[in-house]
């Protein structure tokens, strides 16, 4: 079968791999019909996340047809159309059965190396390292998914793949993201990042109640993106000082809760600010660069909710934990538990509350993925998302 | 190591809960494991009575005597039950 395969730093290759197959009893293979390519792949890409093999087959974002079951998966069929969620779940781990499907205790074949490097193992995942269970990913013909018993959602048949593909991932973490804020009526929600999560999070703000919310980024194709399509209001930060920004369109206060749907590979127009931490990052000084956090914890308002969804992989240098600690600031974070939003989400697209499919600018055959990582990574021809047709 | 009665599965099973103390933790693995417990077997043993399974990895079913990319097996009667773990140093990895 054809697969999205990282061969090394800013290469991907679609090359043909060996199909799938059951090795658990709980597994199920999909022939994939759709997959996209996340932000979060581009971290893969750039290089930025360890224990990456060449050969690694790619993909978190995936939907499809169920072709094989195991012995043990009793409410799936061959035929059923599913999306899967990015994160692997048991459903019977204490985190599981709390609703916290992303720090799954068992689904993680490599949590000896996870915890080496954050403590605890969060749960396994497809096609983002052997950090996270070096599963193969979706960006495939065909795919394997352990645990389809629980993370396998069942969907109709009157909806497109580009409607309820991503269920599976960026449409929860962008809700999670803002139903973390605890929005209460009137509030103003500031997200740094219009990429699909930060466009994601934003709408799902507007869902939840928040009478205003500001996106800040440096594209204006994106910002066009987030005040056509949520309502936004926006800001350049590389025409305006972003803090003195949001002071003024909020009175001094600052907003009410802070979105970071950047993560990591953060840019900044503080020209000197950007350089030393890049500078970091290549000597291994610090792991993320932090740009876009740092500027949401003092940007807002004091007893206010620091949502952090964007993805970070080790550790940060500068963190303005005096700003935290002294303004009663609320950290709220974690990779999204996907498992427990696609109904209600799945519901908010069968009302028509959100059409997902807003976030997609690119649509192309699985054999065009290296051609969609470059337009992504570079953000040309106004790259918002790519939806990779499998089969 | 797997071979238990249901009473058993139940007390190991109750003792690796959130609900127990580290200490407890020990001392009941230690009276049921019949092997010096190792970290492995300890999450292998967990994910059995919680899952029903060891999960394995894509990884894993190429060989468990080296690191592989997470595929499909290469060869398909050559599944993995085990995985040996490679030097930390791994971690930092190759993605430069």
């Amino acid at each position: 079968m054809k697969a999205a395969c990282w061969m090394g730093k800013k290469h991907v290759e679609v090359v043909d791999v060996p199909e799938p197959r059951i090795l658990n009893k709980r597994d199920a293979i999909l022939r994939v019909t759709s997959c996209a390519i996340c932000g979060s792949d581009l971290h893969l890409y750039n290089g930025f996340m360890p224990t990456m093999e060449k050969g690694d087959v790619l993909g978190h974002e995936f939907m499809g047809e169920v072709m094989e079951v195991g012995p043990d998966v009793k409410n799936l069929k061959v035929g059923d159309r599913v999306v899967v969620p990015f994160t692997i779940a048991c459903g019977n781990c204490a985190a599981c059965k709390a609703g916290m499907t992303s720090i799954c205790e068992n689904s993680n074949p490599n949590a000896w190396l996870a915890e080496k490097m954050l403590g605890h193992s969060a749960s396994g995942a497809f096609g983002y390292s052997h950090l996270t269970g070096g599963f193969a990913g979706g960006q495939a013909e065909f795919v394997r998914v352990p645990f389809a018993d629980v993370g396998a959602f069942k969907v109709p048949n009157d909806l497109t793949d580009e409607q309820v593909l991503f269920l599976g991932d960026i449409f929860p973490t962008g809700y999670m993201g803002a139903e973390m804020c605890d929005i209460k009526p009137g509030d103003v929600i500031a997200v740094w990042g219009a990429g699909p999560v930060g466009l994601f999070a934003a709408a799902s703000a507007k869902l939840l109640g928040a009478e205003r919310v500001i996106v800040i980024d440096r594209l204006p194709y994106r910002l066009e993106m987030a005040r056509a399509n949520v309502g936004a209001e926006t800001i350049n930060y590389e025409e305006v000082d972003v803090h003195e920004a949001l002071m003024e369109m909020t009175a001094g206060r600052g907003p009410d809760s802070a979105i970071d749907a950047v993560g990591m590979e953060a840019h900044s127009a503080n020209h000197l600010l950007y350089a030393m931490d890049r500078a970091k990052q290549a000597i291994n000084m610090q792991f993320d660069r932090p740009l876009a956090l740092r500027e949401a914890i003092l940007a807002c308002k004091n007893g206010g909710t620091v949502s952090v969804i964007g993805v970070y992989g080790g550790f940060i240098d500068q963190f303005p934990m005096g700003a935290l600690m002294n303004r009663s600031l609320r950290i709220m974070t974690g990779q999204c538990h996907v498992h427990r939003y696609m109904q209600p989400l799945l519901e908010h697209i069968m009302a028509g509350r959100i059409d997902p499919t807003f976030v997609i600018t690119h649509r192309m055959p699985l054999s065009d993925a290296p051609k969609g990582y470059d337009m992504f990574v570079r953000k040309q021809d106004n790259c918002e998302k790519v939806v990779l047709k499998a089969s | 190591m797997f071979d238990r009665t249901p009473d058993e599965r139940e007390r190991v099973r109750c003792a690796m809960t959130i609900d127990r103390s580290p200490e407890d933790v020990a001392t009941l693995w230690r009276r049921y494991a019949q092997d010096a417990p190792g970290d492995d077997e300890l999450f292998a043993f967990k994910q059995i009575l919680e899952t029903g399974d060891i999960v394995l990895s894509d990884a894993w079913v190429n060989g468990a005597s080296s690191r592989h990319p997470a595929q499909p097996d290469a060869q398909a009667s050559q599944a993995a039950t085990a995985h040996s773990r490679t030097d930390t140093s791994e971690i930092g990895g190759s993605a430069a």
